[in-house]
């Protein structure tokens, strides 16, 4: 291996050495040493120099101040900072002065204040006072930019952050810079709100209080907050997060960058569903249906005694139904009650999951490096794993061919090549792991549609090694979870079982059908671990305390009556599981940036189910899907409503041609005699011969589709 | 007064109708294309360099060093670009509007010839928006060549206008803009010549510069650099305005006196007034004042007096301009024309205006001009492009040199000259007045 070569340069008489080309920025911070930055943001793309907070004296160069953020480390660089430099030091006191000349100031009623980036580097580098004595330029506020977003337009220090994340990472082009001079303004594109998955991530960008979340607005100061770092259950990314509570209630979710999970961005559903802790419908207490009284509210000790009887009673004839949302400990402890105490070995998992992949196991970072990426299986990645997408842009932006359909000469053609597998059919990842394999690729993912699915399987089958023949009729149908609850193949179950116990969040969804339900609680109020789709093990850490005893407290407590051991602490549930599962690493190591475990050995014949899907032939293929912005959680934040899916209908540009559609047309899909009518939207991202729908617009229709305008 | 004009880049304007093939040709018109691609590219950069020609746009960069920073084909696979810097917008000068209304075919042949010389097959020509007038005329000047492979070769001209920028003159924010992005300069590195245009190799060169190449190449690079002074070799078409006699462009040999521009050329100042102050080079460019033009109009000569030939508009400014309101004047340009990326010249050229625009009223105080002048010391030096730097420098300018007469403002309460400061047609759009030789009425 050769060593990274490096060069030395001196930062304020302190010699450093760093790798070629690091930034200036992180070669003085290896030094020990502050230069103070706004606009710089390595993730945003090469830097802008900008706001000239950065400004420095540098040789060898012209004898002005240089931004150091657009520059690299070279060898026998003499870098002078404030520290050293008067000149620097007035440089940088200049641009603060400058950009406080018409900064409000409002720091007492600015959400920003005690945490502000501006606030702090006024402090260390700027004029102690103003020299400014006209009328600061003033505007409306604040301005609406999307329902979850406000801006404060005259605290916009115009360092542009958000824009060139909106036009450089997300690519949505929404957010924008109007006019020019000092009248230039942040604003949305034609004044629309900003709707996209990412917006949120401009917030924690904007180094002002210029940007703010509208549900976050005026709720705490930065000094009567905790942040408790865990990780987000919403989708299988599992991207890192700090949820920031106050006095027992999460007021937001911000980033907590993994470098190889998230690169410290969110999408919406992440950041903004936490208030779904607090749904009016939120299940607080037992309910118990009772005979010609229908349902009432009862006591746990009262619960725990009709769960006792409902799996006595049902004698053995039990079939737990799973989210993919629980823990794994959570998971681990249902089955060991279940399964050891009851002998009850059926479970029915949100979705197929596979093992085949570990051998294909790579952060998701390796895909921005790739120089081919293949996607796969007909989905929208971002409606499923809103991060992979961006790490999916990001390659394209670095020159990488993204390819939406197997080009098997491409593949084994480019140095690193990754797959990834989103959509219908797959196996749980083994038929990408077979293409892997086949193409003697390193690197393969597949997305599953559950946060936790493959941790949930695994955890089941370490809770016991017996099997047992499928239940019929039903005796005792668990539905663990509020993605369960809703799924319909489980109301047809539940249809068919004796008796129904629904553990679940929220009324809306555990009412009616159940003859008990216990309370469920959220990934943001528990202790344990998820798996994420690259196969990396995390840390949930419980952010408040619910409002109910977790699922774990009261497995336990069953478990007793049933004479199974199991301990009502994730920590020690989980070295159970870990010692079967995970090479026994303990709960303390986890860590806050867990590493991803080595890719194991290629597996010597990786076997296939049943072929995918129907074959259809004429006609296209619908693909549905489940939107990103659906589901419990996503239902009860309002103000994500206006996120929820246009009744739109995906062609690809070539089939589009042939059906002579343009992009915005009104078009009817059809099949079997049922027909829906959607807005046509051109992807390029999309195979020829496939058309897709969120479900919340497919209706009734078949896979056999055929489209007229 | 012609004899004292030198016409290179305009020779033969005299004579004939130039924006006419046909008459171009018959002044032997594109035989430099010709010669040039006789020649290789690498021997036309060296003509180029011998010619010490420098570029017309205001930076006085040298022309063929420029070109052989840009990688060679094989080093960057890439498309080559010549893009035109044809956004001419900074007050008081008015010089490419002249040529490329006059010699639109000496025009089109230097930018063919820069083709070659960085091996290019694409031009794009960025232009003002509202310079209409030459705009038509280039249109039909490549409608002309059209119909002419021989000359066009397989270059591929294309007419870009602008959107009413001055920032958009500046190189990199130009290409930004024809990009179809928001007008802001880049941090340079990268330079264009490696990644300019769409991130390829590219030549920005003014539209002067690219029409002073037909006669370099025709009378070879080490004929022209007799011509003019050391280290301002040539001619220099000067754009004359304000209160002078005969404004308008003229084309001098580099180092001519100012005063020989403002008395002989430019007839000197109506009524007989006194000169009190001359912009030298467009309103980017320290201020003289009247008894500092016995100065050869070159840049070194310039530089010892700190201020330089720019985009060569030469303004003068009789005795009864109140430098106040010169100040407003340029500061709210400036104001007005800062593209807002960075934070020195969006905020301060703002300051700057609303300190000027309170000395004009007579309400400031002594200490805010000392503030004027830190204002324009925290920019100057400061920016991420030239633009915000100028105008605190300039305006510094006219402070240092008047400082008598701003303070007479704070003094009295109020402006010494008043309404009567006839700045109004000064840095307004000038008539071009048609002194420069013509066989055409213009
Ligand atoms: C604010 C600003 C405006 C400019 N405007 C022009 C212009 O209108 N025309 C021009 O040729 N150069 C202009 N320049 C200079 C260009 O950046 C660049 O130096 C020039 O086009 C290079 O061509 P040259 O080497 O042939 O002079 C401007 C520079 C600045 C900073
Ligand atoms: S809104 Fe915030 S992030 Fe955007 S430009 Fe203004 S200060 Fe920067
Ligand atoms: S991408 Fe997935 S894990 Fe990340 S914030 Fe969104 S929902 Fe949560
Ligand atoms: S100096 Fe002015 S024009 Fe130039 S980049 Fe900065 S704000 Fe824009
Ligand atoms: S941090 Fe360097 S210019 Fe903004």
């Amino acid at each position: 291996m050769s060593a990274t070569e490096t060069v030395t340069l001196t930062i304020d008489g302190v010699a450093v050495e760093v790798p070629k080309g690091t930034g200036l920025v992180e070669a003085a911070l290896a030094a020990g040493i502050e230069i103070p930055v706004f606009c710089y943001e390595p993730r945003l793309g090469p830097a802008v120099g900008a706001c000239r907070m950065c400004l420095c004296q540098i040789e060898p160069g012209p004898p002005k101040p240089q931004a150091a953020c657009t520059l690299t480390a070279q060898d026998g660089m003499v870098v002078r900072t404030a520290l050293t430099s008067a000149v620097a030091a007035d440089a940088q006191n200049a641009t603060l002065e400058f950009i406080l000349v018409n900064h409000p100031l409002d720091c007492p009623v600015c959400d920003k204040g005690g945490e502000c980036p501006l606030q702090d580097l006024t402090f260390r580098y700027g004029p102690g006072n103003t020299r400014m004595t006209f009328p600061k330029r003033t505007f409306e506020k604040p301005i609406p930019v999307s329902p979850l977003i406000a801006l404060d337009r005259e605290r916009c220090i115009l360092c542009y952050r958000c824009t060139r994340f909106s036009e450089g990472v997300a690519e949505d082009g929404q957010l924008v810079a109007v006019d020019r001079g000092a009248g230039t303004m942040i604003a949305t594109f034609g004044d629309e709100p900003y709707r996209a998955p990412f917006s949120g991530n401009v917030i924690e960008l904007c180094p002002v209080g210029a940007l703010t979340s509208t549900t976050y607005r005026f709720e705490a100061r930065p000094w009567e907050i905790l942040d408790v770092p865990t990780v987000c259950g919403m989708c299988p990314v599992g991207c890192n997060v700090n949820a920031t509570t106050r006095e027992g209630n999460v007021k937001r979710i911000l980033s907590r960058n993994h470098p190889e999970v998230d690169d410290g961005w969110l999408c919406d559903k992440g950041r903004f569903s936490y208030a779904h802790l607090h749904a009016e419908d939120r299940v607080c207490d037992p309910i118990l249906r009772v005979r010609r009284r229908g349902f009432e509210e009862v006591s746990w000790e009262r619960a725990l005694d009709e769960a006792e009887r409902l799996l006595r009673e049902a004698n053995g004839r039990i079939v737990t139904a799973l989210s993919g949302s629980e823990t794994i400990e959570e998971a681990y402890a249902l089955g060991k009650l279940l399964r050891r105490g009851l002998g009850a070995h059926t479970a029915f998992f949100p979705e197929e999951s596979s093992d085949a992949l570990d051998a294909f196991r790579v952060p998701l970072s390796a895909i921005r490096d790739a120089d081919v990426v293949a996607v796969l299986g007909d989905a929208p990645v971002v409606e499923r794993a809103p991060i992979v997408e961006l790490w999916i842009k990001e390659a394209r932006r670095r020159g990488a061919r993204v390819l939406y359909e197997l080009d098997e000469e491409a593949v084994r053609g480019a140095e690193t090549a990754i797959l990834v597998w989103c959509g219908p059919g797959g196996h749980g990842g083994a038929t990408v792991a077979v293409l892997a394999q086949r193409l003697g690729l390193s690197g393969a993912f597949y997305i599953p549609e559950t946060a936790n699915g493959r941790g949930v399987c695994d955890a089941w089958s370490c809770s016991d090694d017996a099997e047992s023949a499928s239940p019929d009729p039903i005796g005792l149908l668990i539905v663990s979870g509020d993605e369960a609850a809703a799924n319909p193949d489980v109301r047809a179950l539940a249809e068919k079982a004796e008796r129904v116990l629904v553990i679940s969040m929220f009324q809306g969804l555990a009412a009616g059908w159940a003859d008990l339900v216990l309370p469920g609680t959220s990934y943001l109020e528990r202790d344990g671990t998820y798996i994420n789709l690259e196969g990396r093990v995390q840390r949930l850490r419980r952010t408040v305390i619910p409002p109910v005893p977790d699922e774990l407290a009261w497995i336990s407590k069953l478990a007793e009556r049933f004479d199974v051991e199991l301990s009502p602490y994730p920590a020690l549930v989980f070295e159970e599981v870990s010692a079967i599962a995970f090479g026994g690493i303990p709960f303390g190591e986890i860590g806050e940036r867990s590493p991803l475990p080595a890719a194991t050995g290629a597996s010597a014949q990786i076997e296939l189910g049943e072929a995918d899907g129907p074959a259809v032939d004429g006609g296209l293929r619908l693909v549905r899907y489940r939107p990103l912005f659906s589901g419990p959680a996503v239902e009860r934040v309002h103000e994500l409503d206006f996120q929820r899916p246009q009744p739109e209908a995906e062609l690809s540009e070539e089939d589009a041609r042939s059906l002579g559609v343009r992009n915005g047309e009104e078009i009817t899909i059809r099949s079997n005699g049922t027909s829906v009518r959607l807005r046509a939207r051109l992807s390029r991202e999309l195979r020829p011969g496939v058309v897709r729908v969120s479900d919340d617009f497919a209706g009734e229709l078949k896979p056999a589709v055929e489209i007229s305008k | 007064m012609a004899s004292e004009q030198r016409l290179i880049v305009m020779a033969g304007t005299d004579e004939r109708d130039l924006t006419r093939l046909a008459e171009y040709e018959a002044i032997d018109g594109y035989s430099a294309l010709q010669k040039a691609r006789g020649m290789t590219p690498q021997a036309v950069i060296d003509d180029v360099i011998a010619s010490e020609l420098r570029g017309r746009g205001g930076a006085f960069f040298p022309t063929g060093r420029k070109w052989s920073f840009v990688p060679k084909p094989e080093q960057n696979p890439n498309p080559h670009y010549v893009v035109v810097n044809a956004d001419e917008s900074e007050p008081g000068s008015f010089k490419d509007n002249e040529i490329m209304s006059r010699v639109p075919h000496r025009f089109l042949e230097g930018c063919l010839i820069a083709a070659h010389a960085i091996e290019s097959k694409n031009v794009f020509v960025y232009i003002r928006g509202e310079y209409t007038g030459p705009y038509e005329i280039l249109l039909a000047a490549l409608k002309e060549l059209e119909g002419r492979p021989d000359l066009r070769g397989d270059v591929t001209i294309v007419l870009h206008r602008g959107a009413g920028a001055y920032i958009c003159g500046e190189e990199t924010a130009l290409l930004e803009s024809l990009e179809g992005k928001r007008g802001q300069p880049r941090t340079k590195p990268p330079f264009p010549a490696g990644q300019g245009l769409y991130a390829s190799p590219t030549v920005v060169n003014n539209v002067e510069t690219l029409a002073t190449l037909p006669p370099i190449i025709e009378m070879g690079g080490a004929e022209y650099a007799k011509l003019g002074v050391p280290d301002s070799r040539g001619t220099r078409v000067v754009s004359i305005s304000g209160h002078v006699e005969r404004p308008g462009n003229y084309e001098i040999e580099n180092g001519t006196s100012l005063r020989e521009l403002i008395y002989d050329l430019g007839g000197g100042i109506p009524g007989g007034r006194d000169l009190k102050a001359v912009i030298p080079g467009g309103s980017s460019t320290v201020i003289l004042k009247g008894d500092e033009i016995d100065v050869g109009y070159d840049f070194n000569s310039l530089l010892k007096l700190n201020t330089a030939m720019g985009s060569a508009g030469v303004v003068a400014l009789d005795d009864r301009c109140c430098m106040v309101q010169l100040g407003i004047r340029i500061s709210e340009f400036y104001e007005h024309e800062s593209c807002g990326k960075c934070t020195p010249c969006r905020e301060g050229t703002r300051w700057m205006t609303q300190i000027l625009r309170r000395l004009e009223s007579g309400e400031a105080l002594q200490s805010e001009l000392d503030l004027l002048l830190d204002v324009c010391d925290r920019i100057n030096g400061k920016c991420l492009c030239p633009l915000g730097e100028t105008a605190a420098v300039a305006v510094a300018s006219y402070v240092e040199k008047f400082r008598g007469e701003f303070s007479a403002h704070v003094e009295q309460g109020g402006c010494p000259f008043g309404d009567a400061s006839p700045l109004h047609d000064v840095l307004a759009p000038v008539a071009m007045g048609g002194h420069l030789p013509s066989a055409v009425p213009v």
